[in-house]
């Protein structure tokens, strides 16, 4: 699953290529491009939660020991994991999942999503988002939620939408297009961050908007301020983090004592899931 | 494909069926069948360019995972154009492959593929040939071009009866006329080179 990611991600870089290519190219890396989408397609969108010790059963304890041993200081912290497809929409996807789970427990939350979800559909508009092409996915998602408030969907019925593509995509739309309205709406200050020589609208129409385009530090920022909500990334590697610890909090890096995050992912190169907290023991 | 598609999908048709600016933006679409995974459309040639005066046809499909996925679009009438295989039609156009972005439509894909005839991108060919002949000899891709409107997309532009003598030759030596366009247009209408190209 690992690996797809990164494969997926060097391919595309392929096609942005301007050298030419020949007929017989374009087909072979279709043909690899579809080897790899099938592979991917073995998975579902989003796995059902399950011990965080299917994660360390993944490694070698011989041949991977970093990783065999980060995982199992893991469980001492976290409980479940939940894995998520690694087709370049998993952290979009798992940050969904994770919200949906908060909604379904909690109905304030969601009444609030709710509103927030119209707000943005107004800020897209304002922003300059093509109008019904875009006021699509986000009807779409407050429909969504809106069945779950008013009691049509229940967690079973939400679940089966969230590992439907045909479904899950427009949400996942709506999510990209918050992300990218979020920059947009404070391109002054994300400005500098863009490299490449690409405008901040560029950058958000062929990086955030693209589906199956994997995340960056900025696209994660703007969903976590998009959607407001407290999130900690768990790192595999010390390297992958921006403040080189194990893990990382967002929107604002608080410190650990005073932060509870909503949400909490683990990132391992290239791909993200969910994980659990272990419950709170009553002392 | 889900019904949301299919729902979006037929206002995006519309969209294009009953835009009041169609008798000046020169694009049009045809249904070919009822879940709309296929679609013919038409651009007419832009004013000012080598296709003035012709109608062009493409061939639309449209993927499982639209609009998530760009449609799948190339030409079937015949164009002489440096972002354009001029064997198979096939397109070579930013938008259709990783720019595609989901808020797209069919009138924009249209549109962005009329601006391609007006603007063409040597730089990044589809068609290598072409694209030689567009930068190395701009007068001989103007005519060639003129050429294939004329035979191919019904232009209107006088014949070219240099081109077409040498076409006849070919064809009297048993050559299909459009091999023969093709082959000649390739070798900058060079009767010997095409002729040998042919029989070698």
């Amino acid at each position: 699953m690992l690996q797809t990611d990164m494969v997926h991600g060097s391919s595309e870089n392929q096609t942005t290529s301007t050298e030419a290519i020949t007929e017989d190219e374009i087909l072979l890396q279709d043909q690899q491009l579809k080897r790899i989408e099938d592979e991917q397609k073995s998975a579902p969108l989003v796995g059902d939660k399950c011990s965080l010790f299917s994660l360390v059963a993944l490694y070698d304890p011989d041949t991977s020991s970093a990783f065999f041993s980060k995982a199992n200081e893991l469980t001492e912290v976290y409980s479940d994991i939940r894995f998520i497809r690694g087709d370049g929409n998993c952290f979009y996807r798992a940050v969904l999942v994770g919200l949906v789970e908060i909604m379904l427990a909690d109905k304030e939350k969601l009444r609030k999503f709710i509103t927030s979800s119209k707000e943005w559909t107004e800020k897209l508009v304002k922003l300059g988002f093509p109008d019904w092409t875009c006021t699509d996915f986000c009807e779409f998602f407050i429909e969504f939620l809106q069945n779950i408030y008013d009691g049509k969907d229940n967690a079973d019925a939400v679940f089966k939408n969230l590992n439907d593509d045909n479904t899950a995509n427009y949400l996942l739309m709506f999510f990209r297009l918050i992300t990218s309205g979020h920059l947009k709406e404070n391109a002054a200050h994300y400005e500098p961050f863009i490299g490449e020589g690409l405008t901040l609208a560029q950058y958000c129409e062929t990086e955030i908007e693209a589906m199956w385009k994997e995340s960056d530090h900025l696209a994660i920022i703007a969903l976590v301020k998009a959607t407001n909500i407290r999130l900690r990334i768990e790192y595999m590697d010390r390297s992958e983090a921006p403040n080189g610890g194990w893990h990382h909090n967002l929107p604002d890096g608080n410190d650990d004592a005073s932060f509870v995050p909503d949400i909490t992912l683990l990132y391992r190169p290239g791909h993200y899931d969910l994980i659990y907290k272990k419950p709170a023991v009553a002392s | 494909m889900s019904n949301i598609a299919l729902n979006r999908l037929q206002r995006e048709c519309k969209e294009v069926v009953t835009n009041s600016e169609i008798s000046e933006t020169g694009i049009m679409i045809e249904i070919l069948n009822e879940n709309l995974t296929e679609i013919k459309g038409h651009i007419r040639g832009p004013p000012d360019t080598p296709y003035a005066g012709g109608m062009f046809d493409l061939d639309i499909k449209i993927p499982d995972q639209y609009p998530f996925s760009p449609p799948s679009v190339k030409f079937c009438t015949k164009i002489w154009h440096p972002n354009v295989s001029s064997q198979t039609g096939v397109i070579c156009l930013d938008i259709l492959k990783d720019q595609w972005a989901a808020s797209l439509t069919l009138r924009t894909v249209l549109l962005s593929i009329q601006a391609l005839m007006c603007s063409p991108e040597p730089k990044d060919p589809q068609d290598a040939v072409v694209a030689k002949q567009y930068m190395e000899k701009p007068q001989v891709f103007k005519s060639t071009a003129e050429f294939w409107t004329l035979k191919f997309a019904k232009g209107t532009v006088p014949v070219n009866t240099d081109y077409q003598g040498r076409v006849d030759k070919l064809k009297d030596m048993g050559v299909r006329e459009e091999e023969a366009i093709s082959v000649l247009s390739c070798n900058n209408w060079d009767l010997n080179r095409a002729t040998v190209y042919i029989f070698s």
